[in-house]
């Protein structure tokens, strides 16, 4: 049985992403743990980590989603763990979710030092396990080489292996090849891969929106699969509004006032992604028919303007197993990776 | 006596020769209406007008003045209200206008502040001037012939008052007084108010008003005048409150109207929506004798008509006279037999003057009848001098013994009938429910006077530690008291809440949980988070430590991503409550009225029905069983399909609480559990969530 922990220098570089990327190709009973979970469902009293779930459902994982994570946040880490009982509960872990398998992939804390302080960061996870660790790197390229350098210090503390990285969301893998790669083999880091950004997951549904500010879906339910590449905020009049470019581009997204039919009306009329309307304003109900029948879900916040254009500037895209698009996107990215490495492991 | 309405002497300044001007009308109606004291028309030009000599100046009067009517433009008032104050005049009514309704704040608090200064009392500015009956005085620019009645009118507005007396002329309307208070600069409603209260010619007090300067000083008057008289209110202007209103159930609620509403219940006030229904209502209030008990029978010609005014009855609280026993006794012998003496009396369609007479008869002599509803459908029975005689005669006959109302529809008979008898002072309706709505109105006062008084009690137990509480939240400059502080207040107060500790971290989160016992509920504290249960800052019903803790974690995570600056105070863990009827109890200073209490349906219903009930502040224990009864969800917790009758009692013991707690203490602004859980009867309420925002801090 092979084993890998998956982990990153930085929050959102992908690493679920290439847990799946990667697992679509390797064959065999994959398993799968996340020991500290981020981003968190919480429902019915249960609480589990919603990449896990993507991963469990498009690896065929079988294990309940919340059994994939230890904790999700340092205080109760704190309080149920100290150093060696944490260690004690990774391998016990471990232990469970790789029976029977062929593979089992680690995904590590958000970034290097998320979960120093209670002994679960990606590196200590790594020892626990004496599994060897596959970086994923992206952003700027002075970043990534600080971010190299950090990581196998790191790992070297930890006596831990790295097998290699790849270099996630680049936008130009060839000047990447040709000139970067040597740099990073310098420090003593195997470049597996060098992949492109791929577009379709950095869009988001109507429901995501819904799901993560939160918001109610007040009407137009059939659009929530609308995908939104545009955000416009629609707090000026209706005629300044539409003599901006922006409001004329397609999958917007219109934050607005729920007392602003008039704005509303209008982007209705257009090529609307969804509206979300702000201060608990429930529009009449001839607009709420009218979002219905051009299929433009109404989310509805009990904040304002100010705050909901906030938290909207927060919500980073996920990646969903419900969403084939973003699947097969993965699956074309990473069907150039060389994968050969995990034979050798 | 009180010189504004019974004045010696009178002078106008600005009087003129000029018809067309207000000077004029004004003299000419004091000196036409019969007016007995000393009028005094003052211009610099001189001359006489009608008969009186016109003085240059005041000074030039060689006597006393009780009252200056200044008809002069805006400009010029304040040296002429400097010299009624040299002059020792007792009132100054100014009529003339350009003052605060136009924005000119200044001169008028100017000309108040002369006044004051001298003792002098100022009625106005922008009014159209005084009527008083029995001074025989119409020191108005409206119309002469005013019949002299019972009924006073008090108008903020100034041209609905002049249409209002002449109204009441053409429908031969008794009008006792008539008041123009315009721009209240001195002289309030209150203040009128106060003095109508022990006017012997006065009965109903009719007003017409759209806000009140000081709506607390107005409901302390109110209180004082509604046991002695009727009182009769058209109040415009429903608006709602502004901005503030997102902040709370309690503030979003209470649109002045609806304050006004649960005021005028709690005060024995009638409502009327538009100027015929107040005047329907005034009129038939103060021609009409109390009934007796609540015993009305409704005598009619015609079925449809009948059953339309047995649903207006329960429309306008008006209760028939069921007592099949007793119907039949009285009814029977003048009943056909293809009629019913089942309440409504149905004479029939040909039912004749004589079978009218007998039945009016019967009612009137019925010791068991207290009321009677006259209905009468045109027939070819009857000549429209028939109908006349028969409503004049029984008009008369009840008068001092019973009260009673016409309802008469048809056609032109009818009309003209109609007309006769208003020619006459004699009233009847054309719409059933206008003539029921009246006898409603009658009903409602009756219940009023019959219902023994209860002094709310407002004193404040623990006053001290609350304001502490409310110091200590102003020091860290906050205007919310945190989930905590608002629950210790509460618990000052007397009000049952349910366990809590609020927990740090999640040590101590599973500790107070065991502490206080499962299941619990979880909620963030932070003032920074007003909507928690959108924010993701609230757990239920967890039920071991392992919900605990995911609760926890779930909670501080959705926190720290939906409002990562927000400050985190902890984690409120509290007993989980069994499920009881969620009501809200909420106070508020409301900005017209001052303190006030809502009662209503709470949870997620408070925004949906709106099902909510206001007084103003402090309650007794009867005004507050009487909130929780008004509602339309009394019934559920009257008990609904088999439940148990709920702990009313208590609620009403709460509503009284944050009833003196919210008018004692006028830092707070709002205080609203939501909600407040009743229980069965016996078994008391619990407090299960409350928000407390404070004054804001300047």
């Amino acid at each position: 049985m092979k084993k890998i922990v998956v982990a990153s220098a930085r929050e959102g570089a992908g690493k679920t992403t290439a847990v799946i990327g990667i697992g679509r190709k390797v064959s065999g009973k994959i398993g799968y743990m996340k020991p500290f979970g981020d981003r968190i469902y919480y429902h019915k009293k249960r609480l589990w980590d919603y990449d896990s779930v993507a991963v469990a459902k498009t690896l065929g994982i079988s294990e309940a989603p919340e059994k994939l994570s230890i904790g999700f946040e340092h205080s109760k880490l704190m309080y149920m763990f100290d150093r060696e009982g944490i260690a004690k509960k990774v391998r016990e872990l471990f232990e469970e979710i790789s029976t029977g398998k062929d593979m089992v992939f680690i995904e590590g804390s958000k970034d290097m030092n998320y979960g120093a302080s209670v002994n679960l960061d990606s590196f200590s996870v790594a020892h626990y396990l004496q599994s060897a660790m596959l970086m994923i790197f992206s952003g700027k390229e002075e970043d990534i080489f600080d971010d190299i350098v950090r990581c196998k210090e790191l790992a070297e503390m930890k006596g831990v292996k790295i097998v290699g990285a790849i270099i996630n969301k680049v936008r130009d893998v060839n000047e990447w090849k040709e000139i970067h790669v040597q740099r990073v083999e310098k420090e003593g880091i195997h470049v597996l891969g060098i992949l492109p950004e791929i577009k379709e997951l950095s869009t988001i549904t109507a429901e995501f929106v819904a799901d993560q500010l939160p918001a109610k879906v007040l009407a137009g339910e059939k659009g929530l699969h609308n995908e939104i590449e545009n955000i416009f905020i629609g707090a000026m009049s209706v005629s300044a509004a539409i003599k901006n470019p922006l409001f004329n581009k397609k999958k917007k997204l219109i934050l607005t006032s729920g007392d602003r039919t008039d704005m509303v009306l209008t982007a209705l009329r257009e090529d609307t992604s969804c509206i979300v309307l702000t201060n608990n304003i429930i529009p009449p109900a001839r607009i709420r028919e009218m979002a219905d029948e051009k299929g433009i879900p109404l989310l509805l916040t009990p904040w304002d303007t100010y705050t909901s254009a906030k938290k909207l500037e927060n919500i980073k895209p996920w990646i969903s197993e419900k969403n084939e698009k973003k699947m097969r996107a993965v699956e074309t990215a990473f069907e150039s990776l060389d994968t050969s490495w995990i034979m050798n492991m | 006596m009180n010189s504004l309405f019974e004045p010696h002497s009178i002078a106008v300044i600005g009087a003129s020769k000029n018809p067309g001007k207000i000077g004029y009308k004004i003299v000419e109606n004091i000196v036409k209406g019969g007016y007995k004291g000393k009028v005094y028309p003052v211009n610099p030009k001189g001359g006489t007008l009608l008969d009186l000599p016109i003085h240059a100046d005041l000074k030039d009067i060689n006597d006393e003045v009780d009252v200056a009517i200044i008809t002069i433009p805006a400009d010029s008032v304040y040296e002429a209200v400097c010299a009624c104050a040299e002059k020792k005049v007792k009132y100054c009514i100014i009529i003339s206008s350009g003052f605060a309704e136009v924005g000119n704040r200044e001169e008028e608090e100017k000309i108040v502040a002369v006044a004051r200064k001298h003792g002098m009392r100022i009625l106005g500015p922008n009014v159209f001037g005084i009527y008083v009956s029995k001074s025989q005085l119409n020191a108005t620019f409206g119309p002469q012939n005013i019949h002299p009645g019972t009924i006073a009118i008090v108008t903020q507005s100034g041209a609905l008052g002049i249409a209002m007396i002449g109204k009441s002329a053409s429908d031969n309307i008794g009008i006792s007084s008539v008041i123009s208070v315009g721009n209240k600069a001195d002289i309030d409603e209150a203040w009128i108010l106060d003095y109508l209260k022990d006017d012997e010619t006065t009965q109903v007090i009719l007003m017409y008003v759209e806000g009140f300067k000081n709506g607390e000083k107005f409901i302390e008057s109110l209180k004082r005048v509604s046991p002695k008289k009727h009182i009769v209110t058209i109040k415009a202007g429903k608006s709602k409150r502004g901005a503030i209103a997102a902040a709370s159930h309690t503030g979003s609620l209470a649109g002045s109207d609806n304050v006004f509403e649960g005021i005028a219940t709690q005060l024995g006030i009638l409502r009327a929506e538009n100027i015929r229904e107040a005047f329907e209502k005034s009129r038939f209030l103060a021609e009409s004798i109390f009934p007796t008990g609540e015993n009305t029978v409704v005598i009619t010609n015609g079925g449809g008509i009948g059953v339309m005014c047995a649903d207006a009855c329960e429309s306008y609280g008006v209760k028939l006279f069921s007592d099949m026993n007793m119907l039949k006794d009285i009814f029977e012998d003048v009943v056909p037999d293809f009629g019913s003496y089942r309440n409504p009396v149905d004479l029939t369609g040909q039912a004749t003057v004589e079978d009218y007479q007998k039945a009016l008869e019967k009612a009137l002599d019925s010791e068991a009848v207290h009321s009677v509803i006259a209905l009468y459908c045109e027939t070819a029975v009857f000549t429209q001098q028939d109908i006349v005689t028969l409503v004049k005669e029984y008009s008369e006959m009840f008068k001092k013994k019973k009260p009673i109302v016409f309802s008469l529809f048809g056609g032109e008979k009818i009309d003209k009938a109609t007309a006769q008898l208003q020619a006459e002072g004699i009233k009847s309706f054309d719409e059933v429910y206008d003539a029921v709505a009246s006898m409603g109105a009658l009903y409602k006062r009756y219940r009023f006077m019959q219902t023994e008084r209860e002094e709310p009690d407002n004193s404040l137990e623990n006053e001290k530690a609350i304001r502490k509480i409310i110091q200590d939240a102003k020091k860290e400059k906050r205007n919310v008291l945190l989930p905590h502080e608002a629950k210790e207040l509460l618990k000052l107060v007397g009000i049952e809440i349910p366990n809590y500790r609020v927990a740090r971290n999640l040590n101590e989160a599973v500790m107070y949980a065991e502490e206080i016992g499962y299941p619990v509920a979880m909620k963030i504290v932070s003032e920074d988070i007003i909507h928690k249960t959108e924010a993701g800052g609230v757990a239920l019903d967890l039920e071991d430590a392992e919900e605990v803790m995911n609760a926890y974690q779930a909670i501080v995570k959705n926190a720290a991503a939906h409002f990562p600056d927000a400050r985190i105070r902890g984690v409120e863990i509290s007993q989980m409550l069994a499920k009881g009827v969620e009501t809200i109890v909420g106070g508020t200073q409301e900005p017209t009225f001052g303190p006030v209490v809502m009662f209503g349906l709470g949870g997620i219903y408070v925004e949906a029905f709106g099902d909510v009930t206001f007084r103003a502040a402090p309650v007794s224990q009867k005004d507050a069983r009487q909130m929780i009864e008004e509602t339309a969800s009394s019934s559920i917790l009257h008990g609904v399909r088999g439940e148990k009758r709920r702990d009313m009692e208590k609620i009403a013991e709460t509503i009284v609480k944050l009833g003196k707690l919210i008018s004692r203490v006028r830092e707070l602004r709002d205080v609203e559990i939501n909600p407040l859980m009743v229980y069965g009867y016996g078994e008391g309420v619990k407090a299960v969530d409350v928000r407390i925002l404070l004054r804001d801090i300047k």
